[in-house]
């Protein structure tokens, strides 16, 4: 596979005049039969699954319908250059099960494109039957920073990689002036890696701030958190993160409001977190402590770059808002459509090589063009911060879930002339350029 | 529509007067739409200063003037006019014509599917809009208001513009990063075409030979041979510019591009297909569109979150004043008066 330098300034205007046709025009041909098969694979368990922290039925949901809304604007768009693109979306919660999904989709279904991972363990399942079958895999859910690490040559990142959203939630914090954390995370692999991670950005990045504390919890279904909060209680920090499942994250909420303690709380962004229910969820639980700020991969409510279109052909289509876990099902679908019109086939091979390249560049309706990181094949972009609405109600009706919060801040910030964009977006996240996956 | 044009003499505004000796061929007025204050601007080029404004609606904030055209003999302005709700259909959804000698509107062509922007024939016959909501672009017949045709493009349709031999109408899709060419005797689609990433504006070269398209996502202006519609050349401005609106030099040997992301104007010589001057400095913020005067010695550019109409001197191809508009100050464009 090709690597070219990093995309620079200085390369783009070096090319500032007249160049010939760059690769822009595609090598499709008109009244080309074969779709581009792409294959969703995604945790939309049965009610066998009881409410628990492994139950990410309403995240799949959402991937779901923005996969649909992604296969039908893409097939209105490619119905004019003769291209066409048909979704195949597979039931498989849990690693074993996707695996054997993908495998299929791979064999029977002929899909050249697996989209899914809404775990650690999902994404390295799919990630694998990736590498073993030459599909290209697009990771939609899991943040885990091990999964950049692992850098395979056929797997792409359109979700947030947790790094990212560390350096996101410092980002804003610090800058408003809370400077003593407390991080509370579990006992899983995945949470002490969080953990580990969001030191690096203090020491690294954010000198002003410092840890005031840190606590352990397992990682069941228990609510044993009174160590914890004692121990909160004691450090006094500014702020505390919850490094945590969705559902310790309600759960922990809860106590910490009764608890009397009154530090704001934020928790990590693991997709299921980032629902417009979870929102309702977390201020039910705890209408102080739970109607915080919190950092989203797409905001249902933005207006600009072309947001507003698309979060309006989404609530159209649905009824619902555009909630992130389905605006990144949307993007794999329109990023892989895209990538195979430019790259001149449906090959799994030609459209992970396009992706790699410089050409690569993507509207994702962030108000930039995005592209992706060749160190660890994460999709560059900014990140959101809204704040949760005290007064969110439960109405079904969509100015009401809308108002379940409020965007309040971007980062990195979109329109800063004079800086240059790749350099601004990788404000974001680990950044090794020297390194390429393969 | 009622018609009411408002003295704005609270408004400050950087007045820059016209030097004395300053010969204008034709008199003519600058026309700025406010997308958020549903209206549009009147500069006096002379003064510098807004004369006053004309009112799309009474319902600022839901109804959105946007994209402008001129009817080939500038005494017409046409504003596309929308609202706020992409998947809604409103009865604001229209065309807009301004008599620009009464300053008045002077026509209304309901449109639908929320119109961004809007292109005259070169014999002022037709009229066509890029729907953005419905990914159509239509042609109406200017006399009657009829509708010609109706053609689908890409998702998120939005620059139209009609050949300077009325032949071929362009119409750009920003999801699909496509022009849909149209026939517009024929009435049908010839061809659809892949240009930069996200394209927005689309402008004839003078002699019809080629046409520009800006993309915004891409930071690029494709050139099109007009006459295989077919991209030859693509001219990079850099990932940040964001380019959207254009306008030509009366000449057309200069092709001025309103750069949203990096606040600049960048200006493109067309012999060589070299970005030729970049303006920047004083310029107002987010700049989305440009308008070239009859005599070439002004460009005048739409600032979306400046509120302004930046003054661009071309002689020095410098910022020489700033002109206080509406709110969301989209587009801009010169309508012809009477010299005298």
């Amino acid at each position: 596979m090709r690597q070219g330098p990093l995309l620079s300034r200085r390369r783009l205007l070096a090319a500032g005049s007249a160049t010939a046709a760059l690769p822009l025009t595609p090598r499709v041909r008109a009244q080309e039969a074969a779709p581009l098969r792409i294959g969703a694979v995604l945790p939309i368990a049965g009610s066998t699954i009881p409410t628990s922290r492994v139950n990410l039925r309403a995240v799949a949901e959402a991937a779901r319908m923005g996969l649909t809304l992604g296969e039908e604007d893409a097939n209105r768009n490619g119905e004019l250059m003769g291209a066409t693109m048909a979704l195949t979306i597979a039931n498989a919660p849990g690693p074993e099960a996707a695996a054997r999904a993908a495998q299929r989709l791979v064999a029977r279904d002929k899909v050249s494109v697996l989209v899914g991972g809404f775990t650690r363990e999902e994404a390295e399942a799919l990630s694998g039957v990736a590498s073993r079958t030459g599909a290209l895999f697009l990771n939609i859910g899991a943040t885990s920073d091990a999964l950049r690490h692992a850098c395979n040559a056929n797997t792409f990142h359109i979700e947030a990689s947790a790094a990212m959203y560390v350096d996101a939630v410092f980002g804003w914090f610090i800058r408003a002036g809370y400077r003593r954390w407390y991080l509370v995370h579990d006992d899983s692999p995945e949470g002490q890696d969080q953990h580990e991670r969001c030191l690096v950005s203090l020491k690294e990045r954010h000198w002003a701030a410092k840890v005031a504390g840190r606590g352990v919890l397992r990682q069941d279904d228990s609510r044993d958190f009174a160590p914890v909060l004692a121990e909160v209680a004691a450090a006094e920090p500014d702020v505390v993160l919850l490094l945590t499942d969705w559902r310790t994250q309600l759960n922990f909420l809860a106590r910490y409001e009764v608890s009397g303690l009154t530090a704001p709380v934020t928790g990590f962004p693991e997709p299921a977190t980032q629902m417009r229910d979870f929102y309702l969820a977390s201020r039910e639980m705890a209408q102080v402590a739970g109607s915080g700020y919190r950092a989203a991969l797409w905001e249902a409510t933005l207006d600009a770059y072309g947001a507003r279109e698309v979060n309006a052909r989404f609530n159209a289509r649905w009824g619902r808002p555009m909630d992130p876990p389905a605006w990144a099902g949307y993007v794999a679908v329109k990023i892989a459509f895209e990538a195979s019109l430019f790259a001149g086939g449906k090959d799994s091979a030609g459209i992970a090589a396009y992706l790699a390249s410089e050409q690569a560049l993507f509207d994702v309706s962030k108000g930039i063009g995005m592209t992706f990181r060749r160190w660890d094949h994460q999709l560059r972009q900014s990140l959101y911060l809204v704040k949760i609405n005290p007064d969110a109600t439960p109405s079904l009706e969509l100015d009401a879930i809308l108002a379940r919060a409020a965007l309040v801040g971007e980062l990195p910030a979109i329109y800063m002339p004079g800086t240059e964009p790749v350099e601004r977006l990788d404000q974001l996240g680990e950044i090794d350029p020297s390194r390429a996956c393969n | 529509m009622t018609i009411a044009i408002a003295r704005q003499l609270a408004r400050t505004a950087a007045v820059v007067v016209l030097a004395a000796g300053t010969a204008q061929a034709q008199g003519y007025r600058v026309y700025a739409s406010n997308e958020y204050d549903a209206n549009v601007t009147v500069i006096d080029p002379d003064t510098q200063t807004a004369t006053g404004t004309i009112k799309i609606s009474g319902r600022p904030g839901d109804v959105r003037p946007r994209g402008m055209a001129v009817s080939p003999d500038g005494k017409t302005v046409y504003i596309s006019v929308s609202d706020f709700l992409p998947k809604t259909e409103t009865p604001e959804d229209a065309i807009v014509a301004i008599d620009v000698d009464r300053n008045e509107v002077a026509h209304t062509y309901r449109a639908g599917g929320n119109p961004e922007r809007v292109a005259i024939s070169p014999d002022g016959k037709q009229i066509w809009a890029a729907l953005e909501a419905t990914a159509q672009g239509v042609g109406f017949d200017a006399a009657t208001g009829a509708e010609l045709a109706k053609f689908p493009t890409g998702v998120e349709s939005e620059g139209v513009v009609v050949s300077p031999d009325g032949r071929f109408v362009y119409v750009t899709a920003e999801t699909s990063h496509t022009v849909t060419v149209i026939d517009a005797q024929k009435l049908k689609v010839v061809a659809h075409l892949l240009v930069g990433n996200r394209p927005r504006d689309v402008v004839f070269a003078r002699d019809g030979t080629r046409a520009y398209v800006s993309a915004e996502i891409g930071g690029t202006i494709s050139v099109v041979d007009a006459s295989k519609h077919k991209v030859v050349k693509t001219i990079n401005l850099g990932l940040d510019s964001r380019p959207v609106g254009m306008d030509l030099s009366p000449d057309g040997k200069l092709l001025y591009v309103a750069g949203g992301g990096t606040s600049a104007v960048y200006v493109i010589d067309t012999t060589t297909d070299k970005v030729a001057h970049v303006i920047k400095e004083k310029m107002g913020r987010r700049p989305w569109a440009v308008a070239v005067s009859p005599d070439g010695s002004r460009a005048y550019t739409a600032n979306g979150l400046s509120d302004s109409v930046s003054v661009i001197d071309t002689s020095c191809m410098c910022v020489t004043g700033q002109i206080a508009a509406g709110r969301g100050t989209h587009s801009v464009r010169v309508g012809l008066v009477d010299a005298n």
